[in-house]
């Protein structure tokens, strides 16, 4: 009974204290509910903090509260108060601060003890003993709510779970007001925005919008809100506005430009971003009025049109005007356009031409050669109808820009490609060079976009320039021809009054008067050789002056060895030197590298040079320096003469001008000699200059750069072919040895010249055959088979070099000399043809007496071959061929040894085996070694070397 | 917050070491509070030190309880000796411990073990949820007074009397491992929830009162002075010899007694004495005292203080109340709190060693009732030589043969 009725008692104990306990928080909870709707009705911070205060005091009993925020700097400072002492007070973060801001409340029972408060002025801690602090959550800034007694140990635990209970609903009130603003502020941001905000559903229809709807289309409120979004949308722009829908449809963003239209009717241009929200079934929607930069896009589009349209259309006219044929292709060389010049040209019509067949052949040509090296600029002459000649010149068309080489080509981004990756991507780089930038993997590409090609009708250039041609060789025939015969005849009376006439009357005659007469004819004779030879040399210069500016002038660039052509310079001008009484000092450094040059040009400076230092120099010395400066060989021709004065300098290289016009016993000059040499020496790319002092001497220098280029193509014959050429020679010279006479055979087109040949080799004891054209010379070649040919070159029919070159190609007169005489300088064709001497009308007889009793020697002489060959056996057959017919042959199987053998020796043929010339690089060193031009090269195959692959 | 409990059947380090591992894996981390109860058995030196060792930054209250302790795994009481220890796991939670030497007075002890308790804290100036105490029995009101002049009355103080095993005075407390025979020790709880406690008496009151109306105490010399108005002697009761009023009220059970003297605790387990501290409505509630002894001059002493003009009534209880009770208290805790058992973290229950040497050998039924209101629930408690409790009016007494339960929430409270 006992424990039943215990258990009754704690049950009503319990009962009543569930009871009092209900009763205690429904009232607390009354009460905190009440003041709860106070503090969410409140508007600013002030009303809020009292109606927080105002709902503590139910249930907690305190005199004062304030409300410490956390500012940016980490402080605690009040922000509301119900006590003017804790106005502006400064609090600082420490344990109890942080306890409370994790969300404990926390009591104090004696202020003094805790950190925060130990800051706190004296005031403070008069009117404050206990505390507590409450967390308030707001969202933004760390919040606590304190509550203070003047009595120490005011608050208890209870407070403290009354305040855990408070906490929650004051944050709550608290980021309901913070919430509340800032749905104000957004409210407010929302309709003062410029932009069109507004919420849509997927039909497009208005959710909400702001006031920017409106006030950009026109529309009331009700009136939008009646609207779809598709309904307004300009008819064009609808299916784009539609896939947006569909878009947003799927949960993804869309960005649309287009025209909605508004209550006006007019369209304005809106830039929408529109989001969408599945979940909520609804899309947000920020759009801008963008109507004036599309209209200005627009106008300045259409400017821009308008302008390019006009740049074209003036390019066009430009174009269509040239006076110049114009052609375009693209890369792959299909034409683009031809301006009407150019179908004019080609006599096409520009509405049904098909270029197809016109760009065949050399245009075709030339295209290809610009797509193949486009930064070049090439040149072709072609036939254009109505026998006229066009001038085609084409270059590629290239875009310059910058481009990263990585990026361009999907590659790894890294500093420089290698030569390889470059080498795969020819078409974007092919034409590219590196530039060191800060990015790497800059190129600076041409992008290859085409060819362009201009034609030029030409026709009266070729006229002109054939007219040239035709004019300096007839002033140089007509000229030449009638002065060879003139001098030709003078020096031949000269000489035989000389030698034959003069003598006799002298020794017979005793009349004084004859005697006089006698010196007076020889005097008027040698006035007339000599005023004849000036003449001469005067017509030269002036041809070659005249063919130098008009680039008639042909050049026969070879390796020169300066040193060889000072010594016969030096020869040539020695009967000046001799009377002269001069002394030449010749100073010429060792082993000079060959220039490439004209020798016979480079001569005829020499002995300009080397003459105007005697012929301005009276005592003294002239010395000649040869030094290697640089990528220079610099000549100079040094004398101790009159000097030329400063301000005369310049003039040294002008047409027909002597320096000093005042008469005085200098002698004088044509006045082209120095202009001549200046335009030869630039030929060669070199330069020429003096240096004078006026009395004490000159220095003429001229600079030839070291630069050795030569291509020698050599005709390439079959061994077979080649050793049957030999042999036929052979037999040809074994009966020629047999005759009594030599036979020469003079073939020139003009009776007095070949009348004239006749008379000085009839000295010879020679039999001559004349021929008046290359047709009866090759007839009397094959049938007189002679020793030794002199030929014209100029003859009507047939050219003397064609003679040159169907003789040579016939066994007979393989090695048989054949000397030129000729006005036309075609020296490096005749010697290309094996011409073993070539020489300039009018020539001196001296010289030509010496050419052929030598050619005639030599061609007597058993042949000299030099032989090289690097296989062995091969060379050992050859070698057994040439030794059975008495010739003497060297094998040389290195070309070391070979090219030893020759500047050691005289040979009359050098052979070499092509695959072994090739492969060591022989002709390359051959070239150097300036073979004479008696010397027959000819290059060989065997059966059994490989062909080259197609 | 988490809580946990393990024990250990011996003192030595690895036995204490594989305790406090358990006790670890069950919070699942480091407890930031722990409590140990043991018996006068124990070493609680050796056990200390060990705690110490392994934890030797988390404050560490302890207390001798009598013949053991218990925990939701069971009673620990062998051959006398039982070893448990509680921990919490609450990092946004603060604790700290404190304890004072009792040399002049418990008050001021109280006083310094407060101070030392919030240093111990990091809270000094704040007021605790809840302060736990375990002292020295004899001085408890005392130390309550100490402690409100702190911290105010408003502060619950709940704890138990340090005991031993045969009411020797052997008994001890210890912080940290700094053991005490006669000292205030407690901690001050800033628990990061909710904590809930209860104080209850657990029997009914009887017809039988009477006034006091004389108190004595003993000086040193053992000289007894009868002008005191408060103490543990109670002279007379409605100006009679108080010893021979409890006989008469307790049915003539102590007349052997009554004019010799002798010890009486364990005969009076089951009449204490009440003294009504507070209402609840208009129902009372008793603050308890359980008469120990009988003097010859007809006196009678007791656990807790009583005052001259105290009405004491004659309280009645049985052994089944004594077994349910503390399970019952646990549970209407519960109830008038309106919380859910599943909420609670853990619990602290301090309960009278004299009802533990009376219901002995069914402890085992004191602990299923504990488990049965508080099912997997982790639950320490304690057999004291006194309880301390704050009733529900927020009166902080000292009694006897009382139950005092704290319930901590694992959750923040919500409204």
């Amino acid at each position: 009974m006992t424990t039943r009725s215990e258990q009754l008692l704690e049950t009503l104990l319990d009962l009543e204290r569930s009871r009092q306990r209900e009763r205690e928080l429904r009232i607390e909870s009354e009460a905190l509910l009440e003041r709860l709707h106070q503090l969410n009705q409140a508007k600013d911070n002030n009303v809020l903090f009292f109606a927080l205060i105002d709902m503590l005091r139910v249930v907690i009993d305190f005199q004062e509260a304030f409300i410490l925020q956390k500012q940016e700097d980490q402080i605690f400072r009040t922000i509301a108060s119900s006590s003017p002492i804790f106005h502006e007070t400064i609090w600082h973060n420490h344990s109890l601060f942080q306890r409370v801001l994790k969300g404990r409340p926390a009591a104090s029972f004696d202020v003094a003890l805790i950190p925060e408060w130990q800051e706190q002025s004296p005031l403070v801690h008069r009117c404050v003993k206990s505390a507590l602090h409450i967390p308030l959550e707001t969202g933004l800034h760390d919040t606590i709510l304190v509550i203070t007694h003047s009595q120490p140990r005011h608050f208890s635990a209870g407070h403290v779970q009354q305040a855990r209970r408070f906490s929650p609903l004051a944050s709550q009130a608290l980021q309901t007001l913070n919430l509340q603003r800032s749905l104000t502020q957004r409210d407010r941001f929302f309709q003062l925005s410029f932009d069109l905000m507004g919420i849509i559903n997927f039909f497009g229809s208005f959710r909400q919008f702001n006031a920017a709807w409106s006030r950009v289309l026109g529309y009331t409120d009700e009136e939008l809100k009646n609207k779809r979004l598709l309904d307004l949308a300009h008819p064009l722009d609808s299916p784009q506005l539609n896939r947006s829908f569909a878009q947003l449809s799927q949960n993804r963003d869309a960005q649309i430009e287009c025209r909605f239209v508004c209550k006006d009717g007019s369209y304005r241009w809106l830039s929408c971003s529109l989001a969408p929200y599945i979940d909520e079934g609804l899309c947000y929607i920020v759009a801008r009025d963008v109507t004036d930069r599309v209209q200005a896009e627009q106008q300045l589009l259409l400017h821009a049109r308008r302008e390019t349209d006009s740049a074209f259309s003036f390019l066009d006219a430009v174009l269509d005007n040239l006076a110049d044929g114009l052609l375009v292709t693209d890369a792959q060389g299909t034409v683009l356009r031809a301006n009407p010049t150019f179908f004019n040209m080609l006599d096409l019509n520009a509405q049904d031409a098909n270029l197809g067949p016109t760009l065949e052949g050399p245009l075709r040509e030339l295209i290809r050669k610009c797509q193949n090296n486009p930064h070049e600029i090439f040149e072709t002459e072609l036939e254009l109808p109505r026998r006229r000649i066009g001038q085609a010149t084409g270059t590629g068309i290239l875009h310059r820009r910058e481009a990263n080489f990585a990026r361009e080509n999907g590659l790894h981004p890294k500093s420089t490609p290698s030569q390889e990756e470059l080498d795969a991507f020819p078409s974007s780089f092919q034409y590219s060079k590196h530039i060191e930038t800060s990015e790497h993997n800059i190129f600076q590409t041409d992008d290859f976009l085409g060819v362009t090609v201009l034609l030029r009708d030409i026709t009266t250039e070729k006229e002109v320039d054939k007219m040239k041609t035709e004019f300096i060789s007839t002033v140089s025939h007509e000229l030449r021809t009638p002065l060879t015969s003139i001098l030709g005849f003078a020096k031949l009376i000269h000489k035989r009054l000389n030698e034959t006439i003069f003598p006799n009357v002298q020794a017979q005659a005793q009349d004084r008067k004859l005697l006089r007469a006698v010196e007076q004819v020889r005097s008027n004779m040698e006035i007339i050789v000599s005023e004849g030879e000036r003449l001469t040399s005067l017509i030269n210069d002036v041809l070659d002056i005249a063919k130098m500016e008009s680039g008639k002038l042909e050049w026969h660039m070879r390796p020169i060895d300066l040193q060889e052509a000072i010594q016969r310079a030096i020869a040539a001008t020695q009967s000046l030197l001799e009377e002269s009484g001069l002394t030449l000092e010749i100073d010429i450094e060792n082993d000079l590298p060959p220039v490439a040059g004209d020798l016979d040009r480079l001569l005829q400076v020499l002995i300009n040079l080397i003459s105007n230092a005697i012929k301005f120099t009276e005592r003294g010395s002239i010395i000649c320096r040869v030094r290697k400066v640089a990528r220079e060989i610099v000549v100079s021709i040094t004398d101790t003469g009159i000097g030329i004065p400063k301000e005369d300098l310049h003039k040294v290289f002008e047409k027909f001008r002597q320096v000093g016009d005042t008469l005085t016993d200098k002698p004088k000059g044509t006045g082209l000699g120095l202009p001549i040499c200046k335009e030869i020496i630039e030929h060669h790319d070199g330069r020429i200059g003096v240096e004078s002092e006026l009395g004490k001497g000159s220095t003429f220098f001229f600079a030839l750069p070291i630069n050795l280029q030569q291509s020698l193509e050599t005709p390439i014959i079959g061994l077979d072919e080649l050793l049957q050429q030999i042999d036929t020679y052979r037999d040809i010279r074994l009966e020629q040895s047999q005759r009594d006479h030599k036979r020469i055979l003079l073939v020139d087109d003009e009776t007095t010249i070949r009348q004239l040949l006749a008379q000085e080799l009839q000295v010879e004891d020679a039999q001559i055959i004349e021929a008046s054209d290359g047709p009866t010379a090759l007839m009397h070649a094959e049938q007189a088979k002679p020793d030794l040919i002199l030929l014209d070159v100029l003859m009507p029919k047939m050219s003397g070099l064609e003679v040159a070159s169907q003789l040579k190609q016939r066994g007979p007169f393989f090695h048989t000399p054949l000397l030129v005489l000729s006005i036309m300088e075609t020296r490096e064709d005749a010697f290309g043809l094996g011409v073993a001497n070539y020489f300039t009308k009018p020539l001196g007889n001296q010289l030509l007496q010496e050419a052929i009793t030598e050619s005639l020697q030599h061609a007597l002489a058993p042949l000299s071959i030099l032989l090289y060959d690097e296989a062995p056996d091969a060379a050992q057959s050859i070698m057994q061929h040439f030794q059975k017919a008495g010739d003497h042959v060297v094998w040389c199987s290195t070309f070391q040894d070979c090219l030893q053998h020759i500047q050691q020796h005289k040979i009359d043929i050098l052979l070499l085996h092509e695959q072994s010339a090739k492969k060591s690089g022989f002709l390359r060193q051959l070239r150097a070694l300036s073979l004479p031009p008696s010397v027959l090269l000819k290059v060989y195959q065997t059966p059994l070397d490989p062909k080259p692959q197609d | 917050m988490k809580i946990a409990t393990s024990w250990a059947s011996a003192s030595d380090q690895t036995s204490i070491e594989k305790a406090y591992s358990a006790l670890e894996q069950q919070l699942g981390g480091t407890p930031n509070y722990l409590y140990l109860s043991c018996s006068v058995e124990d070493s609680i030196e050796e056990i200390s030190r060990a705690l110490k060792k392994l934890a030797p930054h988390i404050p560490l209250h302890g207390s001798t309880s009598c013949l053991g302790s218990m925990t939701e795994q069971g009673v620990h009481n062998q051959d006398g000796r039982g070893i448990a220890i509680f921990g919490i796991l609450d990092p946004v939670g603060g604790y700290g411990v404190g304890a004072a030497q009792i040399q002049h007075d418990a008050k001021t002890a109280a006083k310094e073990a407060v101070e030392a308790a919030l240093a111990m804290a990091d809270c000094p100036g704040e007021v605790p949820s809840m302060v736990w105490m375990t002292s020295a029995p004899g001085h408890e009101e005392a130390a309550i007074a100490g402690i409100a002049e702190i911290l105010g009355d408003d502060v619950p103080v709940t704890g138990g009397s340090s005991a031993d095993n045969t009411v020797s005075g052997l008994w001890k407390q210890c912080v940290q491992d700094r053991i005490y025979t006669n000292a205030v020790v407690l901690t001050v709880l800033f628990p990061s929830t909710e904590v809930i406690f209860a104080f209850h008496s657990g029997y009914e009151p009887t017809e039988q009162k009477g006034v006091v109306t004389k108190m004595g105490t003993l000086d040193n010399e053992g000289n007894l002075d009868e002008s005191a108005l408060e103490g543990r002697m109670v002279l007379e009761i409605d100006h009679r010899p108080a010893m021979e009023v409890y006989n008469e009220w307790c049915g003539g059970i102590l007349d052997d007694v009554v004019s010799t003297g002798g010890n009486i605790l364990t005969r009076t387990t089951l009449y204490p004495l009440g003294r009504v501290a507070g209402h609840v409505g208009k129902i009372p509630y008793f603050q308890l005292s359980h008469p120990d002894s009988a003097t010859e001059r007809g006196a009678f002493t007791a656990f807790s203080n009583i005052c001259v003009g105290d009405e004491l009534v004659l309280m009645h209880g049985t052994v089944e109340s004594l077994i349910t009770r503390a399970g019952r208290v646990a549970a209407s805790t519960l109830d008038t709190h309106g919380i859910d058992h599943k909420d609670i973290a853990g619990a602290l229950v301090v309960y009278c060693a004299g009802c533990m040497l009376t219901v002995r050998e069914r402890l085992g039924e004191v602990v299923d009732g504990l488990k049965q209101a508080l099912p997997q629930t982790p639950f320490l408690g304690i057999y004291t030589f006194g309880e301390q409790g704050c009733f529900l009016g927020g009166e902080n007494r000292h009694g006897n043969l009382m139950i005092s339960v704290l319930l901590f929430r694992k959750s923040e409270t919500t409204f």
